[in-house]
């Protein structure tokens, strides 16, 4: 933010005039807004592809540049009349007061930053004028340029809410403009707005009534002054509708019904259906495309060697796994979606908000949780319905907790091996293990790290039910899908080529890429780790190695054990299942039932896998998620020690 | 019409469909600043929609519907419309 407030000189750029070099553009525009009235849309639609992602220069804070070129009204379409604007999209707040570092963020760059912006663009939701209008009234009681884009017009219509545009510029002191950046529509008024008010002088700031003494409550008393005369509502129909539908959403015995019905669909929509999507995907990877990779590395001359390995084993891997992961991530951003634009999702936060009170977490963290037993991977992502960044970040700790399906297979596997016929109720006491970790795990976190967080009491909008929109759906299911491969892949792909190379480095001699696992770095640095697990009795290293394996992903557990120990055919546990009980009976000085007990915990308990991992960072950062890895090792390792030491004087 | 002395009483125990006018704001100042964004002020009117599976209760302000938990409308008084 350079060149800042130098008045009508900046408007009238010259031709031979060369300063769009030295900054982004004539002027600078900030824009503001409460999250989710299409600041972003906006911003996108009016700066095209010119656009810079990323953290803000110093923080945290995630924040869009870009350039708006356009060619003010009255001046030629030559390029030298371009008008440039380098356009600042804030992250959203509902005020400038200090609650989160978004709204900090915003108030700095703002307010605070000397010289600020040229303009501020304060983006207004019309279906939700009164809580949009509190920054309003904050940006208004000093003087500066701004304009306000008002939008969700068809949106408010559609609920029976007029806005009239006129009269809200009149008694808010600024320029307003409805907008409706999807479709383009009133871009060129906007324009028009933006440049009147760069020119213009610098209006005067709303004067407050000092007879009111508490700020907020006289920035509120002013909001629903200006709300009786700028805004007409009519009960719509919308509303009657949406009414009659509560009676039955909401009622005491049929809610909590339709509730658990819809959350057995997104579960067995997020495990069922996308199951064999990824199947075909795995097994395009480690068929077709591996084989294609294995012939061209023969008709190169270099089949065999490591290049082979690195190709097939490592990246095609790597690329293969993190794309077996995109129907599930689709399907469960497509669901969100559907579930938050339906207005479902209000409705059954308000259901499970007094359950769910319990670990200090709003009703609207179940759905992650639920999703969490499916996989943990999109069940992250899910946390994206709380709005709360604490609250989001306690149940990102705890999803790992959930006992994902990846983890079931082994659990079946270790069951029938070792449990015979009680190898069901084996598997179902893992689930039990599962449920109690999450809830000690929120209840351990509440009490320590975030015991400042209050309980805050459920207060929530429910929006009239709508059908949701396609447009939209899609939109926001390929910006989150977007996000999440261009984070996760990077980090996926990295592990896997990782492992990879670990398993590739010869220590007993041997060359580099043709040896057996137990000849591997791999191997021998699974050797040396294997005695801190000797307490909870599967110290040996094919089983360690197993857990790191499980570290990249959990269903390659079984086949790495099958790779460890030489076995070709799995669909039949019984030779491989010999192999493992000697393994644990030897490692637990006989007490191979509790060794088993123990491991099956610290499988569940300790850190998920690559993929969950990489949606963790993409959502609350590396440094969570490295508290998170600490967390889950931890607990896996005490409660499995815990676990043999009690189980071995029984089993 | 008013004979009851009594004049306000807490948001829990307002019979459903009826329209009353606010008194007063939760205590909390983060829960009052979001109460008071969706339209909760002093002196503004509410009415008691319905109460739903878990307590929470949903009210009418100015249109929208919001929910509220059990416990919060238990703090929050309002009082016969004048």
């Amino acid at each position: 933010m350079s060149k800042q407030n130098q008045g009508a000189q900046i408007l009238t750029p010259s031709c031979h005039q060369t300063y769009d070099n030295v900054v982004d553009g004539d002027a600078v525009i900030a824009i503001v807004g409460a999250p989710n009235v299409g600041k972003s849309t906006l911003f996108n639609e009016l700066t095209g592809s010119r656009v810079t992602m990323g953290n803000w220069p110093g923080t945290t804070v995630e924040v869009a540049r870009g350039l708006w070129r356009h060619h003010p009204r009255g001046t030629s379409k030559k390029e030298c009349d371009q008008f440039k604007v380098a356009m600042v999209d804030l992250p959203g707040a509902y005020s400038l007061s200090s609650a989160s570092p978004d709204e900090e963020f915003t108030r700095t760059m703002v307010v605070e930053e000397i010289p600020g912006p040229d303009l501020t663009l304060v983006v207004v939701d019309a279906a939700h004028l009164a809580r949009s209008l509190y920054l309003v009234s904050e940006l208004r009681e000093e003087s500066r340029r701004m304009v306000v884009a008002v939008t969700m017009v068809d949106v408010a219509e559609r609920h029976g809410i007029q806005v009239h545009t006129k009269t809200l510029s009149k008694v808010l002191g600024v320029p307003v403009v409805k907008v409706d950046p999807r479709r383009r529509k009133g871009f060129d008024e906007l324009t028009e707005a933006i440049h009147e008010a760069l020119e213009a002088p610098m209006p005067e700031p709303r004067i407050r009534m000092l007879a009111i003494e508490e700020e907020e409550d006289e920035r509120f008393g002013w909001i629903a002054e200006i709300l009786d005369c700028s805004m007409t509502e009519t009960s719509s129909d919308i509303q009657r509708f949406s009414d009659k539908v509560d009676r039955f959403i909401l009622a005491p015995f049929l809610g909590p019904l339709i509730f658990l019905g819809v959350m057995w669909l997104v579960f067995q929509l997020t495990t069922t259906v996308a199951a064999p999507l990824q199947d075909f995907l795995g097994d395009l990877f480690a068929g077709p495309v591996s084989e294609g990779a294995i012939w061209l590395t023969e008709l190169v001359g270099l089949g065999g060697t490591w290049v082979e390995g690195f190709l097939v084993n490592g990246l095609i891997s790597g690329v293969g796994m993190l794309l077996t992961f995109a129907p599930l991530m689709t399907l469960m951003f497509i669901l969100l979606a559907l579930l938050e634009d339906s207005g479902y999702l209000a409705r059954a936060a308000v259901l499970t908000d007094r359950m769910m009170g319990v670990l200090g977490l709003p009703g609207q963290a179940f759905l992650p949780l639920v999703v969490g037993f499916g996989c943990n991977v999109p069940a992250i992502a899910a946390t994206r319905v709380l709005s709360s960044p604490r609250q989001r970040l306690l149940t990102v700790m705890l999803i790992p907790f959930t006992a994902c399906t990846a983890r079931l297979t082994v659990f079946v596997m270790l069951g029938t091996v070792f449990f015979g016929k009680w190898a069901g109720t084996a598997v179902f006491a893992m689930y039990l293990v599962s449920i109690l970790l999450v809830v000690i795990g929120g209840l351990a976190l509440r009490g320590t790290l975030w015991r400042a967080m209050a309980s805050e009491p459920l207060v929530i909008d429910l929006p009239p039910y709508q059908v949701p929109t396609l447009r939209l759906t899609w939109s926001m299911t390929w910006v989150r899908l977007r996000g999440f491969l261009e984070t996760a892949g990077g980090i996926i792909v990295v592990a896997v080529i990782l492992v990879w190379l670990f398993q590739a480095i010869p220590v007993n001699g041997g060359t580099f890429g043709q040896i057996e696992v137990a000849d591997s770095l791999y191997a021998w640095l699974a050797m040396g780790v294997a005695p801190i697990f000797a307490p909870a009795g599967f110290g040996s290293w094919e089983t360690v190695s197993a857990l790191v394996v499980g570290f990249v992903a959990k269903e390659a557990v079984i086949s790495s054990w099958g790779q460890t120990y030489g076995i070709a055919n799995l669909e039949d546990f019984t030779s491989l299942g010999d192999h493992i009980q000697t393994a644990f009976y030897i490692s637990s000085g006989g007490h191979t039932l509790a060794a088993v007990v123990a491991f099956m915990i610290y499988f569940l308990a300790y850190t998920p896998c690559v993929a969950t991992l990489a949606a963790q960072v993409r959502e609350v950062g590396w440094k969570w998620t490295g508290f998170g890895i600490i967390l889950q090792i931890g607990t896996a390792t005490v409660a499995s020690i815990v676990a043999f030491q009690i189980l071995r004087l029984v089993l | 019409m008013t004979t009851s002395p009594i004049t306000g009483f807490s948001l829990a125990k307002a019979p459903l469909n009826s329209t009353f006018t606010i008194i007063n704001v939760p205590t909390d100042p983060v829960v009052a600043h979001r109460m008071m964004t969706l339209g909760w002020r002093p002196g503004a009117q509410v009415r008691v929609m319905k109460k739903a599976s878990g307590g929470a209760k949903i009210i009418d302000l100015n249109g929208s519907r919001v929910a509220v938990s059990g416990a919060l409308a238990r703090t929050l008084c309002v009082e016969a419309v004048a």
